[in-house]
């Protein structure tokens, strides 16, 4: 079995985002980036996947910045081989592109499942595991909690609203966005992604990014939220703090009388 | 005396062969270990360690309670062996025998008998001390819970039959007129009074018979010994020698690599000569603070562990200890041997370290069993938490490394970027006092302080990465690497000529493990830059007269000695000390170093050490608890509060006591006269 785990960096979000001059994208200069938490849990279930059987676990990510430390900490993990896609990837890149450039190197290649994470925090609508399956004319699940497979099929843990927990059977080759892995995501010491990093390993391929098959849409701008007022801390006995809220409550028209 | 000489010496040759075989098959099961290097380095200095510890006594004689009859009976044996050597003189030789060059001295007479009365009196003494902490009744109180308290009576026994067969004989003598010795001999004499009755005859045999028991008795001892943790009286001299000197704490010694210990022989030969050295005296499990939260980790209980792990692996350890290394099929430690929670319970104080009267090495070996752990990804949630944030971001606290000098900007004046231009002192924040509210106020006061000084000091900014001692500490050696890597490069990058820093771990490993990674300025900690500016007059203070107590960080007092500077900033202040009972290098932990503050705290079955702590410092009637750690300030802030003594004992930081000093004497120099003369 061949499993592909698709991983991508996406801002750090403990750093202050701010727009670029034009305001249709967040200034990159300066931001770290790491790998999506949900490609994380889509790798550790890829490797406990490979770990239960007989599988090779191959990691795939666009070039974009710091991706090297992502792959090879997969690497170092436990993948078999990382492939790095380049070609002219600046600036962010919506999960239409993102899906077509993936499904451009992917169409070539064989493979039994994909799995990806199910949102990332540029997508949360979590769009590129159904936009990757069209693309590539597969069946599509989403919002996984645990993957099993045997015999060209996989059974598939699909978390529903209100904790309603379904099992999917679905015909391979398939791709599966990730929601969480059946454990949390292994660490991985710095010593062995200094190893993998020098034993090389990552493979770079070249992908054109110019048959989209889609319309592309263009981003006019970008809005930073509003800064929300601060909260207001009341101080004083039991009493006088039920009086003020109530204040509060009949000037913001919540309370009658 | 055929009979005599036939039986002493068959005795003799059968207990030496027992010990023999005994003591090589050890040095075997030692030699498996991997290399401890640079272990008979600076003889002169191993040699002052032997007549300090050993012929000394100093780490035992701390509780001299144990400690007085441990050296006596320790001096008696010395003493004793004369009369070993006259044993055997009287068994093989002849009844006139005396030691070539010393004779039958009326002196040696009398010490000899004096000791034979120590040496009993102090079996009697640690009768009684293992009576009064019996394990089976105070349970994880007694130092000696898990220790074999069963052997320990055998080897008292063992020993007394020496002293009594010994008395016995010379008191049958001075009966049959074969005692070289005259009244000076006292105990021999006195006893041999009582046997005098019996007459010549039944003396004659006695002597006889209680010489050959007496032989009988040292060899049995010496066989017993080389089987069980009394093996202390000849390893302790040895291990002593090969110990990290001056002390196993300040920089960690970990042989491990970064893929650490996973199997016994994984560890150096110095800590498998740990192992069979411990004597099991608890010293170590009753000054550890994890063990006293109940937590499963005793030290002396691990080290005991790890020997059963020895001699369960021992024929691969014996064919690697012949210098078949490929030989491997001992059992991964860690969980087999050792569980999980053990070695994260340390908090690496090293109060084991300090407190071991054998010099064993429990730090290094924990560290050593982490990394292996760490290598293969086995840890707690939120530990694994921690080193991501440091490995992306530089700090623990996963905030932006740009945010790191944020704490700056409240202050009335920008302090210099040492990146721009040269200082005198550099100061290394560390991040608990750079990115912790309550702690950044710390920062800002003692920045004020050293402005209003008139101080040359500069900030790295967000140059400034995590330190990596506790990073090392948990056994994340490559992320350690990388830090110390990414610092020295911000060092490079700075004009400076000595740093200090806020956190006493930063302070550790700055100064004693940045070295070997090519830093060569001096380190202080802020409490000795304080100490110097409060003795130069550069800091104008006003006697407070406050009576406070003193709180050492474990990796300020005990694992770098510095005890006096903040002992003296608090002088300079007119503060009244009162120490608390343990205190300078015998500190107790609070509870959050060797990165256990990045691990969740469990209540155990005990009081969490900082609570104990708070209730030490309660009972000395001191109203400021007086602290000089990062740690300690929101550690012991916590205790003092879930104790609910909060409204009676105020934990403060050494710099809050000097501005409150400060500010008493010259109210226009304080920090808003800084901000107001401040370069914009």
């Amino acid at each position: 079995m061949r499993i592909v785990v698709a991983v991508k960096q996406i801002p750090d979000l403990v750093e202050e985002l701010e727009l670029t001059a034009d305001g249709t994208d967040v200034d990159r200069e300066l931001l770290k980036m790491v790998v999506n938490e949900f490609d994380d849990q889509a790798l550790e279930e890829g490797l406990c996947l490979k770990e239960a059987g007989d599988a090779e676990l191959v990691v795939v990510a666009l070039d974009e910045p710091d991706v090297d430390q992502t792959l090879h900490a997969a690497l170092a993990k436990g993948a078999d081989a990382a492939i790095k896609l380049t070609g002219a990837l600046t600036g962010w890149i919506d999960s239409h592109r993102r899906a077509a450039l993936l499904a451009s190197w992917l169409s070539g290649q064989s493979f039994d499942l994909v799995l990806t994470g199910v949102q990332a925090a540029d997508d949360l609508d979590g769009q590129l595991p159904g936009l990757l399956g069209a693309q590539l004319e597969v069946p599509h699940i989403s919002v996984a909690v645990r993957v099993e497979a045997e015999d060209g099929m996989a059974k598939v843990w699909q978390e529903l609203a209100g904790g309603t927990v379904v099992v999917d059977e679905v015909r391979l080759p398939a791709v599966i966005g990730v929601q969480a892995a059946r454990q949390a995501p292994r660490y991985v010491s710095i010593s062995r992604i200094r190893q993998a990093q020098q034993s090389g390993g990552i493979t770079e391929v070249e992908v054109q990014a110019a048959e989209l098959g889609t319309e592309q849409f263009a981003l006019r701008r970008l809005v930073a939220p509003e800064a929300a007022g601060h909260a207001e801390m009341l101080a004083g006995g039991a009493g006088e703090v039920a009086d003020r809220i109530v204040e509060l409550l009949r000037a913001k028209g919540l309370v009658r009388s | 005396m055929t009979v005599r000489i036939v039986v002493a010496a068959l005795l003799t040759a059968a207990g030496l062969a027992l010990a023999g075989a005994r003591l090589g098959r050890l040095a075997l099961l030692v030699r498996a270990g991997a290399p401890a290097p640079g272990r008979t380095r600076r003889a002169l200095r191993r040699l002052g360690a032997e007549v300090v510890e050993v012929i000394g006594q100093r780490k035992l004689l701390k509780r001299p309670q144990s400690g007085i009859p441990h050296a006596l009976t320790f001096w008696g044996f010395i003493i004793l062996l004369f009369t070993i050597v006259e044993a055997y003189g009287d068994a093989l030789w002849s009844k006139r025998f005396a030691i070539p060059g010393i004779g039958h001295s009326a002196a040696l007479g009398f010490i000899e008998d004096l000791f034979i009365v120590v040496v009993l009196l102090a079996v009697a003494t640690f009768s009684v001390i293992r009576l009064v902490d019996a394990p089976a009744r105070r349970q994880r109180r007694s130092r000696f819970y898990g220790s074999h308290t069963g052997v320990a009576w055998v080897t008292l026994a063992m020993i007394a039959v020496v002293m009594l067969t010994l008395v016995g004989y010379r008191a049958a003598q001075a009966n049959t007129g074969d005692f070289p010795y005259g009244s000076w001999a006292f105990f021999s004499h006195g006893l041999g009074d009582l046997l005098h009755p019996l007459g010549r005859g039944v003396n004659s045999v006695l002597e006889t018979v209680l010489l050959l028991l007496n032989v009988a008795a040292i060899m049995g001892f010496l066989v017993f010994v080389t089987h069980s943790k009394h093996l202390h009286i000849f390893l302790a001299p040895i291990n002593v020698a090969f110990s990290r000197r001056p002390r196993a704490l300040g920089a960690l010694e970990v042989t491990s690599g970064t893929a650490g210990a996973e199997r016994i022989y994984d560890l150096s030969w110095k800590h498998l000569l740990d192992y069979v050295t411990c004597t099991e005296c608890g010293r170590c499990q009753a000054a550890c603070p994890a063990w006293s939260a109940g937590k499963p980790l005793s030290p002396k209980l691990l080290v005991m562990s790890l020997r059963d792990g020895m001699f369960a692996s021992a024929g691969t350890l014996l064919r690697r200890g012949m210098g078949d290394r490929s030989a491997g099929d001992a059992p991964v430690l860690v969980p087999n041997v050792i569980d999980p929670d053990v070695i994260w319970s340390c908090t690496t104080c090293g109060a084991c370290v300090e407190q071991c009267p054998v010099d064993i090495e429990h730090v290094d070996a924990i560290v050593d069993l982490r990394r292996s752990q760490v290598e293969q990804g086995n840890m707690e949630p939120s530990l694994q938490d921690a080193l991501q944030a440091i490995a992306v971001q530089g700090n623990s606290f996963g905030k932006s490394e740009r945010m790191r000098a944020r704490w700056t900007r409240q202050l009335g004046f920008t302090p210099t970027d040492a990146r721009k231009e040269p200082v005198r002192y550099l100061w290394f924040v560390g991040d608990f006092a750079s990115f912790d509210e309550r702690l950044a106020d710390l920062s800002r006061v003692l920045a004020g302080l050293l402005y209003d000084a008139g101080v040359d000091f500069g900030l790295l900014y967000e140059a400034e990465r995590n330190a990596g001692n506790d990073v090392r500490r948990v056994g994340e050696e490559g992320l350690f690497q990388m830090l110390v890597e990414h610092n020295m490069a911000a060092f490079a990058g700075a004009q400076f000529d000595t740093i200090f820093t806020t956190d006493p771990h930063s302070f550790n490993t700055l100064r004693n493990e940045y070295p070997a990674f090519g830093l060569d300025k001096p380190v202080l900690h802020y409490s000795e830059l304080l100490a110097e500016l409060l003795a130069s007059g550069a800091i104008p203070v006003e006697p407070l007269g406050r009576r406070v107590t003193y709180h050492d960080p474990c990796y300020l007092g005990r694992h770098n000695r510095i005890t006096d500077a903040p002992r003296r900033v608090l002088r300079s202040l007119g503060c009244e000390l009162v120490e608390m009972p343990r205190h300078g290098v015998n500190t107790f932990c609070c509870g959050a170093g060797g990165g256990r503050i990045w691990m969740a705290d469990e209540p155990g079955a005990g009081e969490r050490p900082s609570e104990s702590r708070i209730r030490e410092a309660m009972a000395l009637g001191v109203d400021r608890f007086v602290v000089a750690c990062p740690k300690d300030f929101t550690m012991y802030s916590d205790a003092a509060k879930t104790t609910g003594y909060d409204d009676r004992l105020q934990v403060i930081d050494l710099v809050q006591l000097v501005a409150e000093a400060r500010t008493a004497k010259s109210r226009s120099r304080d920090a808003a006269a800084a901000v107001a003369s401040a370069p914009a």
